[in-house]
């Protein structure tokens, strides 16, 4: 489960994600629940958003404040969210594989855990130039060493993981950042 | 000191026959796979013990009541070790993949065609039926069942089976990947399989081996006590309670009955019993009943997409066998030699699961129709 806190207009919401399947989240907001499913995601990057909140489900409390949120704080390079899709602030939309990898495709702006596993090992560090290709950490997942590699050649703004942490599917374990 | 006394002190100098000497080779020979290679060294190094001290002349350890021979009797003719280290097998395995992605074990019943085309080649070489049938449960890539069946089928048989099946099963990264290449397109190695983490409830877990173990054993009454064993262990592993019973099974019994199986199974290995034509044709009937299970698996996952909107890379139809996981490894390994971000890892790992379930069953239908 992922805990959001967001800031909306001087007032502080806080947001549970609990990941059900890869498309379906549990979210919860104060004394309401909602079901949602992620219908697609894409990978726009610098689009800005305006997330809409639908409640599919709604336990507790008849919808109210809830229904209409719109986070100031939203990633950058999140999708924007198609019509009548329920979408919360993520990280990332954990549910479907990286949006594409051919060269000179959109740039990735973070690698995502292909599966549960442990970190083994980390080769990279902030700040690294790597090329497409280039193993940047190893997972192990189901007692094999899985290594994963830059999708494209760049930069390492940041690792998100530490080796011996254990990551579900979706984790965000790097940022990159665009080569001049 | 007359004649009979040099006679007697040399008398294990005399009784060395070439074909002792050959099979002492080949219990080496083991041993250097298990060693050198690490091809399945649990097995392969007691096996091939097992043989070496066989074959040494006059060895006590076969007489009527050597140690070879009591833990030949205690547990081989009655099959009572391989269903130990099914407990055992049953309580390492994580059904997690298999139940978060339920069609793989369509996969995994594909898998086991190899074991049923190796019968009908079996029979082809002049094999008689209950023979060519333990022949082809090599196919099922699975040692335990391999020795199950061929013990109550074709005791005779057992040696070279069980080292076709057990050095075949660590063979599978030699063996599936030129199949698999062959048997698949460039386009359809790179799809990328969704995965869908499912959250598995507990009690689904705990139900899951209760059901397989009475659906398999009212559908298939020869297989209940291979199934009955493999899902004792892994009820008792996702029961969460008996954690002291499971690690026993998982760690102490699977371990000390796979010294006891291993050296048995060496000791059928005795010259005149293996140094046969029919040993070369088991062999090769074994690695055709792996490459058969391979093949199997690769095109029912190409047929598959044919009718299936969500494309499955067909090369986790291959680890629909149950050399676990060793066949999941070797089609993740596939996988990314074309794209390196393609992980189909958790699929593959739920087809192979599906397919250990599967060899079973595969078992106790061979033994079903044979057994009289």
């Amino acid at each position: 489960m992922r805990r959001y806190t967001v800031e909306v207009n001087g007032k502080v919401y806080v947001i549970d994600i609990e990941e059900l399947a890869s498309d379906r989240f549990n979210v919860r907001l104060g004394d309401q629940r909602y079901e949602v499913r992620l219908r697609g995601s894409e990978d726009v990057a610098g689009a800005r958003i305006t997330p809409e909140v639908l409640p599919l489900h709604v336990e507790g409390e008849a919808a109210g404040e809830g229904s209409a949120i719109t986070p100031t704080v939203a990633n950058k390079h999140r999708p924007p969210a198609p019509e009548s899709m329920p979408t919360l602030p993520m990280s990332r939309p954990p549910g479907l594989p990286p949006a594409s990898n051919i060269p000179g495709g959109d740039f990735r702006q973070e690698i995502v855990a292909p599966m549960p596993g442990t970190i083994l090992t980390i080769q990279v560090s902030p700040g690294d130039v790597v090329k497409r290709g280039q193993t940047v950490l190893v997972l192990e997942a189901m007692k094999m060493k899985n290594a994963i590699k830059a999708p494209h050649d760049a930069i390492v703004s940041s690792v998100a993981v530490q080796a011996g942490q254990s990551v579900g599917y979706g984790h965000v374990l790097l940022t990159f950042e665009q080569p001049n | 000191m007359d004649s009979t006394t040099v006679s007697q002190l040399v008398q294990g100098i005399v009784s060395i026959t070439p074909g002792a000497m050959l099979m002492i080779a080949v219990g080496g020979l083991l041993i250097y796979l298990a060693i050198a290679r690490e091809y399945e060294p649990m097995l392969l190094l007691p096996i091939g013990a097992g043989a070496i001290l066989a074959n040494l002349p006059l060895s006590p350890l076969v007489a009527p009541d050597g140690l070879l021979r009591i833990l030949y009797q205690a547990g081989v003719e009655n099959e009572l070790f391989p269903l130990l280290i099914f407990i055992g097998i049953g309580a390492m395995t994580d059904f997690g993949p298999l139940l978060e992605n339920p069609k793989m074990l369509l996969l995994g019943a594909a898998g086991q065609f190899g074991i049923f085309g190796t019968l009908l080649l079996a029979l082809l070489l002049g094999f008689d039926v209950n023979e060519a049938a333990s022949i082809g449960i090599i196919g099922a890539i699975d040692g335990p069942t391999s020795i199950y069946v061929s013990s109550r089928l074709a005791p005779h048989l057992l040696g070279p089976i069980a080292v076709a099946a057990y050095s075949y099963m660590s063979l599978a990264p030699v063996i599936q990947p030129p199949i698999m290449r062959l048997l698949t397109t460039k386009r359809e190695r790179r799809i990328r399989m969704q995965y869908t983490q499912r959250a598995i409830s507990r009690r689904t877990r705990v139900l899951f081996p209760i059901f397989v173990t009475i659906i398999v054993g009212v559908l298939a009454p020869m297989a209940t006590p291979l199934i009955g064993m493999l899902m004792l262990g892994n009820l008792m592993r996702e029961a969460g309670v008996v954690e002291r019973l499971t690690k026993a099974s998982s760690n102490e019994i699977a371990n000390v009955v796979t010294l006891f199986l291993g050296l048995a199974i060496g000791s059928t290995m005795q010259a005149e019993a293996f140094l046969r034509l029919d040993t070369l044709a088991i062999l090769a009937l074994g690695i055709a009943a792996f490459a058969l299970d391979t093949a199997a698996g690769l095109l029912f996952a190409r047929l598959l997409n044919l009718f299936s909107r969500v494309k499955i890379n067909p090369l986790i139809g291959a680890a629909g066998i149950s050399a676990f996981p060793m066949a999941a490894r070797v089609a993740q390994k596939v996988a990314l030699e074309d794209d390196f971000e393609n992980f189909l890892l958790m699929q593959a790992m739920g087809a192979n699961t599906a397919g250990q379930i599967a060899s079973v069953v595969a078992g106790g239908i061979v033994l079903a129709l044979l057994t009289r």
